[in-house]
């Protein structure tokens, strides 16, 4: 006797009567033993008569003359673009893709904007880059990349870019002095 | 073509004979297709798709292209499993689209998945099952399936294609649409065991 799940892949050709003398029987033992997949065969076999069976729906009468026509149309395209349905969906692209830029818009900032309450005298920019350049000196005498904490702080609210720069600078200097 | 043939003598042509005339420039052979096949294939087109006005849409479109490219058409292929062809990819593609715009309205959010009003028993005790399981029913559970599932169990149930025929239209290998064929009807039966617990 086969498992439920065997039995149920041979249902279909069971009820067709398309499975081989072995296999039918196989089927029908099992069937008989077991009332789950009796239960289940006797339902799909319901299915399968009722769809067969189900209501022949008929095209409207307007089909034969709405297709003659159609045919009859000489620009009747078989893709036309500017359909009532195609304009609307282009349309409502459009507005997707502006309310998108929009929002877009609302939330990031572009990148240039300035803070609204700037520090005093903070070089942001110089800073970095003279640190990574501190860093890459560093790197290029030492073989490795050694950071102190120092360097890596943020400039003093007090400190001038021009302060910074030569600052940096002469720390520069000093380690490639001593080094040397 | 014989003009003194009798139009009757035209209906009983076989459907590729039909399509060999209209090829050959006989337009009455084109209308004879039409209504040989307008109904059967609104029948698939509508289960396939759930929606009749559409269903109409596409079965119209169908007959178009045939009209417009009937020269595609090569004595090797059935006509049968040819002009399915066309209708159901048609039909695929309309769902796919169907798809897309349910998924940007504002119901595909909200809607609950409701499921089948059982009928109430005790005020039709004299109903059979058939009545019971409409074909409305019948029709629902059908929407459920996937698409794969759907059209194999219409073409095979409800329209009465062969596997083999199956296979050509579907584009799929035979063993696949029979496994198809089977694991959709089980699928219908499970999603309708409700209802026929309740009988």
């Amino acid at each position: 006797m086969g498992s439920c799940a065997t039995i149920k892949e041979m249902l279909t050709s069971y009820i067709e009567e398309e499975l081989s003398e072995q296999d039918e029987k196989v089927v029908r033992d099992h069937l008989t033993n077991c009332k789950s997949c009796s239960h289940v065969f006797q339902q799909a076999k319901y299915i399968k008569i009722r769809l067969s069976g189900m209501e022949m729906l008929v095209v409207s009468e307007e089909f034969d003359r709405n297709l003659q026509a159609r045919i009859a149309t000489p620009y009747s395209d078989e893709n036309p673009i500017f359909t009532v349905k195609n304009v609307s969906w282009s349309l409502s692209g459009l507005a997707a893709l502006v309310s998108a830029y929009f929002i877009f818009l609302l939330f990031i900032p572009p990148e240039n904007t300035k803070l609204a309450i700037p520090l005093k005298n903070a070089p942001e920019v110089t800073t970095t880059t003279n640190t990574d350049n501190n860093i890459q000196n560093k790197t290029i005498e030492t073989g490795k990349a050694e950071v102190e904490e120092s360097e890596l702080e943020l400039p003093l609210k007090g400190d001038t870019a021009t302060s910074i720069i030569k600052k940096s600078n002469t720390e520069n200097i000093n380690l490639i002095e001593d080094k040397n | 073509m014989n003009p003194k043939e009798g139009i009757e003598n035209r209906e009983n042509l076989t459907d590729e004979e039909l399509i060999s005339r209209f090829q050959n420039g006989d337009v009455y052979a084109f209308n004879i297709l039409v209504r040989r096949y307008e109904n059967p294939i609104y029948n698939y087109i509508y289960r396939y798709i759930s929606d009749r006005v559409e269903a109409e849409d596409i079965v119209q479109e169908t007959f178009y292209r045939l009209y417009k490219n009937k020269h595609y058409y090569k004595e090797i292929a059935k006509f049968s499993t040819w002009i399915y062809t066309i209708a159901g990819n048609l039909a695929k593609t309309e769902l796919r689209r169907k798809k897309r715009r349910k998924f940007f309205s504002i119901n595909y959010f909200m809607s609950t998945d409701k499921d089948y009003d059982i009928p109430d028993l005790d005020a039709n005790p004299e109903k059979t099952l058939n009545s019971i399981i409409t074909d409305e029913i019948i029709q629902k559970a059908i929407a459920k399936l996937s698409s794969k599932f759907k059209e194999v169990i219409l073409l095979r149930d409800v329209q009465g294609f062969s596997y083999e025929e199956i296979a050509v239209i579907v584009n799929v290998p035979l063993g696949t649409i029979k496994s198809r064929v089977n694991r959709a009807r089980l699928k219908l039966q499970e999603d309708l065991t409700n209802v026929f617990e309740t009988i």
